[in-house]
């Protein structure tokens, strides 16, 4: 009879696990073994050079760099959305008038279509006639005309504004729900205690969405090392290629020089960098609950 | 009993999943199958069918020409004619895979900067044994798109359609009212700028330059330095001369003109440029000849004027091709079709309707240019004398290493000399791998 019964539950995963093999690791497999082939045209039809491509790859320094960006603009990018959008849950979680409407627009950022939201940013950005300078300007800082993006200093600051604008509603919605699940007569017992409002927090509030918030800063972490769309539309990857990430280097390496093997070399290298980052963080998280 | 129908239902599923499978399978091989049969009966009754890709069309006229074209084409041959027809980006994603894996179509419609990349790889076949048992004449096409059909001294695609990056348009109502001769164009670097400088009030500019992520601004640099008599490429291929004094005075030349520019032109693009100018921002920009149409259905009441690229003192004055051009698959069984194909939708009588660009075939050029262009012997002129891109596999790194100097001149890290003396470092080095 349980033997029957383990035959059942394999069948049932059955679907699941053909798919999962033929949607993603087929097209893994294959990423490696074009990862071992020198597929520059330049000299002639792909062909195997094992590892050694891997090697080659940090040769001219060009990739230490991508990867030195995308840690920037990972670490970045995750640390302010979740940031900020803790603080905007605790504003939030606040009883006022009109809450409902404004947890709708908060949450405008995050439903609108990525190339929507970078093509607008484009705009704010514009050195002429863009919302930021005149901003400045209105402010009383005096007329200029910063090129946020065409200036390679401060193209990666733009860039990361955009997607903390972008992405930040997520982790607010998330830590939003953690906090209404967070008991109030805590709250009052620690009130009677004499605790004040930053005890309270530190000591009920982020222990209870502890768990949350670990797995939030995992997702974005991980969402934003492989955002690509809001880099690709604003800058390119430039200028002087003082913005290029991963995946908009890989981009670059497959469909703008052809040069597939490369691009499997960087895709397994992130591949690798993102595997780490969740290892650490999943261990973080294990630790907490045996606690 | 219940855990007998459980298991009936899953195995129905795990079934119907599998057969899935299996009948995609078995088209496949059915399909593969035809098309042998189809190759193994060329002097017979049936039908051979020729598969080709190509762009996909936003004006219906053309694709009605170009559907009705491949009809004449089927009729003549006998044969059954089958178009792909791609968006730019999904071609050129899709169509290097498939051909790297022994598939794709017979016949390749190819960007002008691919072809160097898919010859060097042999994907494609050299033209010339074809040439020669047929009336193709490089005479009949423009010589640029011509060049950038060959690699090392092979013929690999015949050009289809071309572009020129650029020619030179102008606010005739601005040069009004900045004193200057509306039906006097600049014609050398000099007047360009000294011009630019005198249009450059009330908040207006003069022109508009850019070095965001986009080619165009190589395809002006590199023609400005042909122009000044340089070369981009020595003879064998194998080193660049772009950090010669051509290449130096042809970057500086477009980086000056940021003094006439609205701020803010490194993060900009062509289309940036073309839209402060059909806005009435700019009084003059560079652009290629399909500009006409964007500024017609823009600004329908703009008063301009088309005239040929500056050029320096005792220079020339040179554009650089764009286009397309059409080559053979080396895997393809019908090699000889094809090449009926390419010569069928190069001539004369099928280019004035079927190009997307203006016509690579001279004659029919000419005669497109004036139905359908204002200044159409501007156009054509600087059509005639246009230069092409370097033809090495590795284009696309090299021009990305251009770029990069191009925006570290224009950003102000470096001079235009030591910025070039380094990506032609780096791009020799690429050159000799």
């Amino acid at each position: 009879m349980r033997t029957r019964s383990t035959f059942l539950g394999y069948m049932l995963i059955g679907p699941s696990i053909l798919l999962l093999i033929v949607l993603l690791f087929i097209p893994l497999v294959y990423t490696v073994q074009i990862s071992l082939q020198d597929t520059d045209l330049s000299h002639g039809a792909p062909k195997w050079i094992g590892l050694a491509g891997y090697v080659d790859s940090w040769k001219d320094g060009e990739l230490l760099k991508v990867f030195m960006h995308s840690t920037v603009w990972t670490v970045c990018v995750a640390f302010f959305q979740v940031v900020i959008g803790l603080v905007a849950a605790l504003l939030l979680n606040r009883k006022f008038r009109f809450r409902w409407l404004v947890r709708a627009m908060v949450l405008l950022p995050w439903v609108l279509p990525g190339v929507i939201a970078a093509l607008t940013w484009r705009l704010v950005y514009d050195s002429q006639f863009g919302f930021l300078n005149s901003l400045i300007a209105k402010l009383g800082f005096g007329q200029h005309a910063t090129d946020w993006l065409g200036t390679p200093g401060l193209a990666m600051f733009s860039v990361i504004l955009a997607a903390i604008w972008k992405g930040f509603p997520f982790a607010m919605l998330m830590l939003l729900a953690a906090l209404q699940s967070v008991p109030h007569d805590q709250y009052e017992a620690a009130k009677i205690d004499g605790a004040d409002g930053l005890r309270q927090f530190i000591h009920i509030t982020l222990p209870s969405i502890s768990g949350v918030l670990k797995t939030v800063i995992m997702l974005v972490s991980i969402w934003t090392f492989n955002y690509f769309e809001m880099i690709y539309i604003l800058t390119g990857g430039g200028p002087i290629r003082s913005t290029h990430i991963a995946p908009t280097y890989i981009y670059e390496l497959s469909f703008g020089h052809f040069n597939f093997g490369e691009a499997s070399r960087v895709s397994v290298f992130s591949f690798i960098f993102i595997f780490l980052i969740s290892l650490f963080l999943i261990r973080q998280m294990h630790k907490n609950e045996r606690n | 009993m219940k855990r007998i129908g459980q298991l009936a239902l899953v195995s129905c599923m795990i079934l119907v999943l599998l057969a899935g499978c299996g009948t995609n399978k078995g088209n496949n091989s059915e399909a593969s199958g035809s098309q042998s049969t189809a190759t193994s009966s060329v002097s017979g009754g049936k039908k051979q069918s020729l598969v080709i890709w190509t762009l996909q069309q936003a004006d219906t006229n053309i694709q009605e020409a170009q559907e009705n074209a491949a009809k004449s084409f089927e009729e003549k041959f006998n044969t059954e004619v089958q178009i792909t027809s791609f968006p730019y980006d999904q071609l050129k994603s899709k169509l290097l895979p498939a051909v790297a894996g022994g598939e794709g179509p017979d016949v390749l419609l190819l960007d002008q900067v691919w072809i160097a990349q898919y010859a060097a790889a042999k994907y494609i076949v050299p033209l010339d044994d074809y040439m020669g048992k047929s009336e193709v004449k490089a005479e009949d096409y423009f010589a640029g798109a011509w060049g950038a059909g060959s690699f090392k001294n092979n013929v690999y695609a015949i050009p289809f359609d071309v572009g020129v990056w650029g020619v030179l348009y102008y606010n005739k109502d601005m040069f009004k009212a900045a004193g200057l001769d509306p039906e006097k164009p600049p014609v050398t670097w000099d007047e360009f700028n000294q011009y630019a400088q005198q249009l450059t009030k009330d908040g207006k500019f003069g022109t508009s330059n850019w070095a965001g992520s986009s080619e165009s601004v190589q395809c002006l640099v590199d023609a400005f330095t042909v122009a000044g008599g340089g070369k981009l490429l020595d003879e064998s291929g194998k080193k660049i001369l772009i950090n010669e004094d051509a290449g130096v005075k042809a970057l500086e030349f477009w980086a000056g003109m940021s003094e006439f520019s609205p701020p803010g032109s490194v993060g900009k693009n062509e289309e940036d440029a073309m839209t402060l100018f059909t806005s009435g921002q700019t009084a003059m920009t560079m652009y290629g000849e399909w500009g006409q149409d964007t500024i017609k259905t823009r600004a329908p009441s703009m008063n301009y004027g088309v005239a040929n690229l500056p050029k320096p003192e005792g220079g020339e004055s040179i554009g650089t091709f764009g286009g397309f051009n059409l080559a053979i698959n080396s895997n393809s069984s019908k090699k000889d079709l094809a090449w009926e194909f390419i010569q069928y939708s190069t001539n004369y009588e099928n280019q004035k309707t079927i190009t997307m660009l203006t016509p690579a075939n001279k004659k029919a050029a000419k005669e497109y240019l004036e139905l359908t262009r204002q200044y159409p012997d501007v156009i054509y002129q600087q059509l005639t004398t246009a230069t092409y891109r370097p033809n090495v596999a590795n284009y696309p790194e090299i021009a990305d290493l251009q770029l990069q100097a191009t925006q570290k001149v224009m950003t102000g890290n470096m001079n235009a000399k030591d910025a070039l003396q380094e990506a032609a470092d780096k791009i020799n080095k690429l050159l000799n791998k």
